[in-house]
């Protein structure tokens, strides 16, 4: 795939959100929601980023749309920097899909001024030209033209989410971003909806980024992978080569904890990380992931923090130690309870133990 | 059926009433969780799965038609008998209108003045609420049977069937810290031991809990420092300022006492000059606080503070003084009985161990710090293990899941999930897990019944379900998950298989199976008539006509691929309300 076309090119990304405390008290801390992130999103291709809640995933997909500004670094769009393009450019080259797509609708609107309103802001005259496009729109979502005329409350999930499709499509965009816009639909329609955005791929030549935490919707979908852990990319891959030969030892616990709906003996045996996800206010030294890894070396993995580099072709990955293929990671003694493991004390949310 | 049947529901059907009319949520359901075992309920979002539980544990606010739920062999659904009471209750109900409609007038009639005899009035209408306080304690009677199995559900509820519900911030509530909520749902269930100190001890510390919390708020915080030695400040100022301040201070008190019109007020005059004096306690107030402790920049940050304080101060001393006096003892009379009343109320440090060890239970790291938390201050997942926590502190028999992971990550999960599983291997306790994943079921359960629109249409045990499954809904359901699977068997990136179609609105009347619009195999018996739920093998039971053509899962799925190609207008049904 390196030999296809850049589309958008994210160079050390930064975003740090501060934290205030009263009003007459100065920044106390900041967030480091996304920490320096390189990227290259290629045209054509779908991207799926994952990672859990609060590793920065939709933050980063909201800095791509230049939804909110960056702290430091520089997002190339088609090899300008979109910070110095205008919003109204960007917007119709780059489109976003919501999680809820009950929520980013508004509900007095019907469906037609919903997905005509980008339209008319962008210079379309309303009229009858406007209502035949709405129209195609919606049939190429599978919807019927005579919906235009419903509310969304009239939709069930399913159906919102493709008015929401349309919405971003209104525009004949290149990129658009899907910030998990399955995870609130229940399985059989979420089958409906993917198989939807892959015929809209297909036909118009899109360029899609999948934000997702779910790591089935994201094998299925997407070309490449990048897994995010606290703000940074741990690791970047083909999807085939991720699923098949994770090199991060996060990545592998993640694959480990889907739960499959096969019977299997092995029920007991997979990796079960301790602890939650440190906070990103105060991310910990080194490699971020070491206070939860089963592998860590202390004296390396809490010191250095690693580079993303390049293992394999276009398989780059952010780790001392990577695992080599067909390696397992040590299952951590599934039957201690956190609290008396000596290392849990350590390993915990950053939540609680902030305080002690 | 067998002895070890814990929880058995049969031919449950309920609906809700609504504004547009009954919503039939459930029409036939039967379900059965066995003692010490774990049980999925699965189907898509608005089949019936959440009302089913509540129904179970009499939580739900819909209507029960028909069926019966046991629990250990008790029925827990409580059928009025409406036929054994009926004249009493028709008395009960004609005694207030007969009271209000014509005790009462006449009654008031009486009462003109123009009538000689006001005393009958009065004893007619005291007749009426006679009437009225009988016909209420006939209502008494008759609802006794309902009080009882009240008490019946109550008792149930907690320490027989708990509840864990999908969003543990809502379930949670936001004002009490974790402590506080799992010791009131051990104290309402009794589950607490017995407390360490006696009640007097209690009383008499708390009693002197004002003077300590003082004490402790002059010498460990540094701004409460500055505010008391600023205080203090003013009172030296006054009183250096001479007898003439002091004397018309003493005039002010004098107004307070006897306040007469007569009284001059023209101690006023010396506002000014405390205003200006007050400010001197800025530097005073800084160097009280800098003995306490702290960087040069900290105590220059209390310089706003202190300069805000003596301005309160001045105005404070500029206002006439019943204000000043008003204020301060109300602020007395106020806080000073609040701070008794919550040391009082404050945990035995008895309970408060017993709280930590329900935490550490469920494995949340550190639980001496958790405790005081607020449920905002703790992640997701922790959340959910307080949740758990609350629910084993009574120690149920069985626990009812609803969606507890649905709203956490993988990783979360699959501890979550862990300690569930840990639970019942340690203490025996039967779970009915609800969930729209089936990996989460594949993960945990043993056995497994789906639901779809408002019926079960399939149980079994988990092998039976998930390598042999025989309804059509359930091998799409199985078949539409995206799989993982290695690139060698992946021929490129193929479409994802589908159920056609959405879920049928609940009042949608079928007289034959409710799946039949998105089924591949539907003919004119599946429209006609509804399936009973057969036993195609040992404790396997499908609810549909044709099992015999859904032996191999495979042939199913290809015929689910051809059936969603040659579907009319997916995704294009509206669902009509």
């Amino acid at each position: 795939m390196s030999d296809r076309e850049t589309l958008i090119e994210l160079n050390n990304v930064k975003k740090w959100f501060p934290i205030k405390s009263g009003l007459l008290s100065p920044v106390k801390n900041f967030v480091h929601a996304v920490d320096g992130v390189n990227l290259v999103v290629n045209k054509g291709e779908t991207l799926g980023v994952v990672g859990e809640s609060g590793c920065g995933k939709t933050t980063l997909g909201r800095l791509i749309l230049n939804l909110i500004p960056i702290t430091s670094g520089s997002i190339n769009y088609n090899g300008v920097e979109l910070r110095k393009m205008r919003n109204k450019n960007i917007r119709k080259k780059m489109q976003i899909v919501f999680q809820d797509p009950g929520g980013s609708m508004n509900p007095r609107m019907t469906v037609r001024s919903i997905i005509s309103e980008p339209l008319i802001v962008n210079g379309y005259s309303d009229g009858a030209e406007m209502t035949k496009k709405v129209g195609d729109l919606l049939e190429s979502v599978g919807l019927k033209r005579n919906h235009m005329t419903r509310f969304p409350h009239e939709f069930s999930g399913g159906q919102k989410q493709r008015v929401a499709l349309a919405r971003a499509l209104a525009l004949e965009p290149e990129f658009i971003l899907l910030d998990e816009p399955t995870s609130a639909l229940d399985v059989s329609v979420q089958a409906q909806v993917l198989n939807l955005l892959d015929v809209i791929q297909r036909e118009r030549g899109l360029t899609f980024v999948f934000i997702t935490h779910s790591l089935n919707v994201v094998h299925h979908i997407s070309d490449r992978v990048a897994v995010m852990y606290l703000g940074k990319i741990v690791e970047l891959a083909e999807t085939d080569d991720l699923f098949e030969r994770p090199a991060h030892p996060y990545t592998h616990a993640l694959l480990s904890a889907i739960p499959e709906p096969t019977v299997s003996q092995d029920r007991n045996e997979r990796i079960v990380l301790r602890g939650d996800v440190p906070s990103p206010a105060d991310p910990p030294s080194g490699c971020r992931f070491h206070t939860r890894c089963p592998i860590a070396k202390v004296g390396v993995c809490d010191v250095d923090e690693p580079e993303l580099v390049n293992i394999n072709s276009g398989h780059k990955v952010a780790c001392h130690f990577p695992l080599a293929t067909g390696d397992k990671l040590p299952v951590i003694n599934n039957d201690i309870p956190h609290s008396i493991h000596p290392k849990s004390s350590t390993v915990t949310s950053g939540h609680p133990d902030q305080e002690s | 059926m067998s002895d070890d049947s814990l929880l058995k529901i049969k031919n449950l059907k309920v609906h809700f009433d609504t504004l547009e009319g009954p919503v039939e949520a459930l029409h036939d359901v039967s379900l059965e969780v066995k003692k010490g075992q774990i049980m999925g309920l699965v189907g898509e979002s608005g089949c019936g799965k959440s009302v089913t539980s509540l129904t179970s544990i009499g939580l739900a606010t819909c209507i029960v038609d028909e069926g019966s739920i046991k629990y250990d062999g008790k029925e827990m659904i409580f059928h009025e008998n409406k036929e054994k009471n009926l004249l009493l209750l028709l008395i009960s109900n004609f005694l207030p209108y007969f009271s209000v409609f014509f005790l009462f007038p006449i009654g008031f009639v009486y009462l003109m003045p123009f009538m000689e005899d006001p005393l009958f009035g009065f004893l007619v209408i005291m007749g009426g609420f006679v009437l009225i306080a009988i016909s209420m304690a006939i209502k008494f009677f008759i609802h006794s049977d309902n009080r009882e199995h009240d008490k019946f559900m109550r008792y149930i509820r907690g320490n027989e069937i708990s509840m864990i519900f999908q969003e543990p911030m809502t379930a949670l509530n936001p004002l009490y810290t974790v402590e506080k909520q799992i010791f009131e749902v051990m104290k309402s269930h009794d589950r607490l031991s017995e407390s360490s100190i006696s009640k007097s001890t209690k009383l008499i510390s708390s009693l002197k809990s004002p003077l300590v919390t003082l004490y402790n708020w002059i010498l460990y915080d540094r701004f409460s420092a500055a505010i008391f030695s600023s205080l203090l400040m003013i009172y030296l100022v006054v009183s250096c300022m001479g007898p003439g301040l002091i004397s018309s201070w003493g005039t002010k008190i004098a107004i307070i006492f006897y306040a007469s019109a007569e009284v001059n007020l023209s101690c006023y005059n010396y506002s000014d000059d405390i205003i200006i004096y007050s400010f001197l306690l800025i530097p005073f107030g800084i160097l009280r606080s800098s003995i306490m402790g702290g960087s040069l920049f900290s105590v220059l940050r209390t310089i706003p503070f202190t300069f805000t304080l003596s301005l309160i101060y001045a105005i404070i001393l500029w206002t006439p003084n019943p204000v000043v006096g008003t204020v301060i003892g109300l602020f007395l009379v106020v806080s000073i009985p609040l701070v008794i009343v919550i040391d009082f109320l404050q945990l035995d440090p008895n309970h408060r161990n017993q709280v930590i060890k329900i935490l550490e239970d469920v494995q949340i790291p550190n639980p001496r710090a958790v405790v005081t938390m607020y449920p905002h201050e703790l992640s997701g997942g922790m959340r959910q293990r307080v949740m758990i926590a609350m629910m084993m502190s009574c120690e149920p028999k069985l626990l009812i899941a609803d969606e507890p992971t649905t709203a956490l990550d993988v990783t979360i999960q699959a501890q979550i999930l862990h300690l569930m599983r840990d639970l019942r291997d340690r203490k025996g306790t039967s779970i009915m897990l609800i969930t729209h994943d089936l990996g989460v079921i594949a993960e945990l359960c043993d056995s497994v019944s789906v639901m779809y629109a408002g019926s079960v249409v399939e149980t079994g045990t988990i092998e039976d379900i998930l390598a042999n499954p025989r309804m059509p809904y359930t091998i799409g359901l199985l078949h539409s998950i995206p799989k993982i699977v290695h690139s060698d068997e992946r021929e490129g990136r193929t479409s994802l298989p589908i159920i056609p179609g959405q879920v049928p609105d609940p009042n949608t009347h079928f007289d034959g199976c409710r799946f039949h619009p998105r089924c591949p195999f539907a003919d004119d018996l599946c429209r006609s008539i509804r399936p009973e739920m057969i036993e195609v093998s040992e404790g396997h039971y499908a609810a549909c006509h044709h099992t015999n053509l859904t032996i191999n899962s495979k042939d199913v799925e290809s015929s689910f691929d051809i059936f969603s190609k040659n579907f009319e207008g997916v995704g294009g049904e509206v669902i009509v309300r």
